[in-house]
């Protein structure tokens, strides 16, 4: 945690409940996207839904955790960047093994010299991805390349 | 199901006016459409309006200032295709014979929001920060890896649409560029720079319509029929999605071809959804104008400038025009009908007889897309 101007402690906050499982409890760390599943018909959807959007039954859905690893379908680097996010940082649509679509950001700093390109594989990580107005951290997930730490 | 017509058009410039408000706005395009149609506005018998961010029962906000009350006036929200989507709303009120005369406005006030079109508060993808242009820019970005477009036919977009700008009376921006000045504008999200990518702005614009078997009860001016009307909201996306082709755009086009019974090579004139300059290439291919993959050479061998194989964006576009959400579906059929009645002075493209109109709007997760209209005209 850092110290903020006026000595308040920075706090972490989960961006959004239910949607992402973190393997620590502080800084980056791996951990996984929560999808639901249909058990009646397959199909895979995220974030977790209620409803299952291919049969419409709203019994059949069981919590289940996505694949960790994935291949970049697109990107982009944003430059001009909303409201808590720093430019420059990546977007990209992450395709996982089970044909969920991810989209996520990607921060510069995990990416070093190494171009982003579509088809490389990348990895999830759980950590921070922006700040609220009050510079607290907010924790999300986001991709990096393989094997960088 | 009866057959329309628009027998009134009016429009604001578009730009930035911090004076003045929705209100004014709407009511100056909402006069000018009454005053090209000859109508007592107190026969309108109802009235649509399209806005994002103009407040409750902006509809009945503006229409109070050019005399009408009392009549039934719904609003419509469907971002970027707003203005569209009241428009169709007002058609089906007439073709199901609910009404014979209809005004449909379209305003918004964009200017102030700083650029970005912030995303709904739930909208988790605009949580992890995705904004539009970047949504623009990743869709090109996978066209350049599957088909060689390269930023160079992107800045033709743009030097083209800003070129019709100077043409047109009511567009924002009223200056051309060069490809050097679009590709060495600021990047925003890469690769669409700034000049590649539609302002903010003020503005609002108006028609009037009425069912062909009662136009000659109230205008004696060239109507303009409508052909077809449809409207469509994206699929779920998977990672078979090929975010390129935006399925919704190809669809909403066929059914929309289906409905007036032609086909592209019908099209002589077209206003569509150029919020970047990638989205005119993908829009090239999606509504049949060339084949996947070739909207590049398209621009590339000119094909879609006033006089070529079918006249695109000769209002300027929403990159030279500008783009109020709830304004620009509106307008582009503004333009449409100014051009099939011979109006369209300087940007006039000869012997226009049929024109057709697309915008695609409302960027969400999981379906892309939510609301994409195409309409066709014909005189």
């Amino acid at each position: 945690m850092v110290m903020k101007e006026n000595n308040e402690t920075k706090k972490e906050i989960i961006l959004k409940a239910g949607i992402f499982e973190r393997n620590a409890d502080k800084g980056d760390s791996s951990g996984y996207l929560i999808g639901s599943r249909c058990k009646l018909c397959g199909r895979i959807q995220f974030p977790p839904k209620k409803i299952c959007a291919g049969c419409c039954k709203d019994d059949s859905l069981e919590s289940v955790r996505l694949s960790q690893k994935g291949e970049i379908y697109s990107y982009t680097i944003i430059r001009q960047a909303p409201p808590g996010f720093v430019a420059p940082y990546a977007t990209l649509y992450v395709d996982l093994p089970e044909k969920v679509r991810i989209f996520a950001p990607s921060f510069l700093n995990d990416w070093g010299e190494e171009p982003i390109e579509i088809g490389k594989e990348v990895e999830l990580v759980i950590g921070e991805i922006k700040e609220d107005e009050k510079g607290n951290e907010i924790i999300g997930y986001k991709f990096r390349p393989i094997g960088k730490k | 199901m009866r057959k329309v017509c628009i027998i009134g058009v009016g429009m604001t410039r578009f730009g930035k006016f911090i004076e003045t408000g929705i209100e004014d706005l709407g009511r100056d395009a909402c006069w000018a459409a009454i005053k090209d149609a000859q109508i007592d506005p107190k026969d309108i018998q109802v009235g649509f309006c399209s806005h994002s961010n103009g407040g409750r029962v902006a509809g009945q906000r503006i229409l109070k200032e050019v005399g009408i009350a009392g009549v039934e006036i719904l609003n419509i929200e469907n971002a970027c295709s707003g203005g569209s989507s009241a428009f169709r709303v007002g058609y089906c009120s007439v073709a199901g014979g609910f009404y014979d005369l209809a005004i449909v406005v379209g305003v918004d006030k964009m200017y102030g929001s700083g650029g970005l079109i912030p995303p709904n508060l739930e909208d988790l993808d605009g949580m992890v920060g995705r904004t539009l242009p970047g949504r623009y820019a990743m869709a090109i970005r996978r066209h350049m890896y599957e088909y060689g477009t390269t930023v160079e036919q992107l800045a033709k977009v743009s030097v083209k649409n800003h070129k019709y700008g100077v043409l047109n009376p009511y567009a924002q921006y009223q200056k051309e560029v060069t490809i050097e000045e679009v590709l060495n504008s600021r990047m925003v999200a890469d690769p669409l720079t700034l000049l590649q990518c539609c302002p903010a702005g003020d503005g609002s614009a108006a028609l009037i319509l009425c069912s062909d078997d009662l136009k000659k009860k109230y205008s004696n001016k060239k109507p303009i029929y409508v052909g077809a009307s449809v409207v469509k909201s994206g699929k779920y996306f998977t990672a078979d999605t090929d975010i390129t082709g935006m399925e919704f755009v190809s669809r909403a086009a066929k059914e929309a071809y289906d409905i007036f019974g032609g086909g592209p090579e019908d099209i002589n004139v077209c206003e569509l959804h150029d919020a970047f300059t990638a989205a005119e290439i993908m829009h090239y291919e999606n509504l049949g104008f060339c084949k996947k993959g070739e909207g590049g050479r398209l621009i590339d061998e000119k094909r879609t400038e006033i006089g070529g194989m079918i006249s695109v964006n000769t209002s300027g576009g929403l990159l030279s025009r500008g783009h109020p959400l709830g304004a620009t579906g509106v307008a582009q059929i503004v333009e449409i009908v100014c051009q099939l009645r011979g109006e369209a002075g300087r940007r006039q493209v000869a012997n226009a007889k049929v024109g057709l109109t697309e915008t695609t709007g409302g960027a969400i997760p999981e379906i892309g897309n939510g609301a994409c209209s195409v309409n066709i005209f014909y005189s």
